[in-house]
């Protein structure tokens, strides 16, 4: 055998890939041959070496990061098959946004758990909402790109979306104006979770939200809009938020109070707040600031509700779905709204039952009559005294260990801005 | 059915065509058993492969996704996990060829991720006890992988370090076992070098 051929079955040879015959030969030459020898195990302990590489473990953030995108994805509804690629693109990106038509004229009203968005109505509107139709959701080579760079996760880009309506709004509307929950989930997704949880660095803020302007500007130009003017209305946008750390998601050429105006959306960490999967990241805990002014209801309110659901030994009365009674049998505690005693003969006890019950319903009816909304009401019901507790506390996590949605009870910053075009002066804030 | 069979807590794991089945006629559950059992692979591959970690984490994502949209077009003629090796190559091909522009991120894998990162996540879980010498020579290796070029990694991932033999490694690349055989040489012979290097400057 010569060197030559000896050198290309090394690799075989270790790997035990050599028939008997083979394997003979090659014994008999590395016997004879001392180069070949030393090359044999060179490589053997090269293939030693690669064998004994450990395996890397995925993190419970990355496993998480994985399971909600996928989760997500499984969510998405499935577009018709005559639905454009845009629809589709949009449906699996944005299942939260709806996107309704209100007079004929579109106007984008974003909100959380609403149905599948109507894009082909949308898309036969006009070029501009068109446009972000098409964008949203739709990573371009370029982005995805610049992206890498900062350790983003390309797989779940989401990009800001830029809207041209010339819709007319007054101050009033805007104050109603839902804004970009769905957009903003997204974003929490590709952006907050992985600059929280360690995978990006420090600078990766500025580089987001440099790139988010110039996507967000490139989009204004191809949509036919003066891309510095929208430039001049996202920084005027970000000097508002000061130090806090925001992302610009979501831009509308529009009119406000009859001038035209960027209206312009970010978002900011607290945005997990609204993330679907209840199992809240620790390193998300510092985004919980801000919390408090975000409480769809006040602290009396949450302090009332407590009182009538703590634990008292005269009262085991179900004021909440039987489900969420188990934690307070446990209970001993002080606060309740009546007392009683301790050992009330039957009749009466249902009797009283019956009053509290009532009592609690009528001080539902009282919220519900102060203006709090019937899906927070009905929320609220669903909770059980320690988690009222934790919900006047702040106590996120321990909320949504338990499973509470906490987007049942918060609603984010809505951080909209209507800028002036021309002048970049800020029109209108919702701060 | 349910993934597992209730039989006392005890689980009889399907096998993954079955839980491919499950998941297209609507199971979700099935779909994140099959992520569980693959996340690791998925993410050790594009690991080697891409050579940092948070690229790997991003075309684990990709690679799932693309399978919620694939699945139906599992035909079964494979199994399962040649499958998904298939897809999970090629969407590290493809994310190493968009990035390419971008490389020089980080030379040495993990190296793109902060210190402590490194010492939790990385292969840095080294035991104490491995000698400053062995976690060197890992490292060094390591490095090495990260250099070859794409077509060296793919074979030397696949055989040597997740235990593939030529027939399957060709299978799941679509190659001739020639190939195979030359191109998993000619990968350790470079990587044989550089050690045989890394030795001599070490003394």
């Amino acid at each position: 055998m010569r060197c030559r051929n000896a050198i290309k079955q090394i690799g075989p040879f270790i790997d035990g890939e050599l028939t008997a015959p083979e394997t003979q030969v090659m014994r008999e030459h590395l016997d004879a041959c001392a180069d070949c020898s030393r090359r044999y195990a060179l490589m053997h302990g090269m293939v030693k070496e690669l064998s004994s590489l450990p395996a890397i473990v995925p993190t419970p953030e990355e496993t998480y990061r994985l399971m909600n995108r996928l989760r997500r994805e499984m969510a998405a509804p499935v577009a018709p098959r005559l639905a454009s690629r845009r629809g589709q693109l949009a449906a699996a990106a944005l299942s939260a946004l709806v996107l309704a038509t209100v007079a004929g004229v579109s106007l984008a009203v974003w909100s959380g758990g609403g149905p599948a968005p109507v894009m082909e109505e949308v898309t036969a509107e006009g070029e501009g909402v068109a446009e972000a139709g098409k964008e949203i959701g739709q990573p371009s080579e370029d982005l995805a790109m610049e992206s890498m760079g900062t350790g983003l996760a390309a797989a779940t880009l989401a990009r800001p979306a830029l809207v041209t309506s010339g819709n007319e709004y007054t101050a009033a509307d805007l104050e109603d104006f839902r804004n970009d929950l769905g957009t903003r989930l997204d974003f929490y997704s590709t952006y907050w979770y992985p600059a929280s949880s360690g995978a990006s660095k420090p600078a990766t803020l500025k580089n987001m939200q440099a790139d988010l302007t110039d996507d967000l500007a490139k989009q204004a130009a191809a949509a036919g809009q003066d891309p510095g003017e929208l430039e001049l209305a996202v920084t005027a946008v970000m000097e508002q938020a000061g130090d806090e750390p925001v992302l610009p998601c979501y831009a509308e050429r529009a009119k406000v109070e009859g001038k035209d105006a960027w209206l312009i959306s970010v978002s900011g960490p607290e945005d997990y707040l609204l993330f679907p999967d209840r199992k809240q990241p620790p390193a998300m805990v510092l985004a919980s600031l801000g919390g408090e002014e975000s409480l769809k209801v006040s602290e009396s309110v949450l302090r009332e509700l407590a009182a009538w659901l703590a634990p008292s030994s005269s009262r085991n009365v179900p004021l909440v779905p039987a489900s969420t009674l188990q934690s307070q049998e446990a209970e001993t505690g002080s606060g309740a709204p009546t007392d009683g005693a301790t050992s009330t003969p039957e009749g009466a006890a249902d009797a009283e039952q019956g009053q509290v019950q009532e009592d609690f319903q009528s001080f539902l009816r009282q919220l519900a009559a102060q203006g709090t909304s019937l899906d927070v009401i009905s929320a609220l019901e669903g909770l059980d005294y320690e988690q009222v507790l934790m919900l006047m506390q702040g106590n996120w996590s321990s909320l949504a260990a338990g499973g509470v949605n906490l987007s049942d009870f918060l609603t984010p910053p809505q951080r909209l801005w209507a800028v002036d075009c021309a002048s970049g002066e800020v029109l209108w804030s919702a701060e | 059915m349910s993934i597992y069979d209730d039989n006392g807590g005890e689980q009889d794991r399907l096998p993954d065509e079955e839980l491919v089945r499950l998941y297209l006629d609507g199971d979700s559950a099935a779909f994140e058993e099959l992520v569980s059992r693959y996340e690791s692979v998925v993410m050790n591959m594009a690991y080697r492969l891409l050579g940092n970690r948070s690229d790997a984490a991003d075309v684990c994502q990709e690679v799932f996704v693309l399978l919620i949209r694939k699945l139906g077009s599992f035909r079964g003629e494979a199994k399962f996990s040649t499958w998904l090796y298939r897809v999970s190559l090629n969407a590290c091909h493809d994310y190493a060829r968009r990035s390419r522009r971008h490389v020089s991120i980080s030379e040495s894998p993990g190296d793109d991720l902060p210190e402590i990162e490194q010492r939790l996540a990385d292969d840095g879980f080294d035991a104490p006890e491995i000698s400053l010498e062995r976690a060197e020579i890992r490292k060094m290796v390591r490095d090495a992988i990260a250099r070859l070029p794409y077509k060296f990694k793919e074979v030397i991932y696949l055989h040597d370090l997740s235990g593939y033999n030529y027939k399957e490694v060709a299978e799941i690349l679509d190659i001739s076992l020639g190939t195979v055989k030359s191109r998993l040489n000619r990968a350790r012979a470079r990587l044989a070098k550089e050690l045989e290097g890394y030795r001599e400057q070490m003394g």
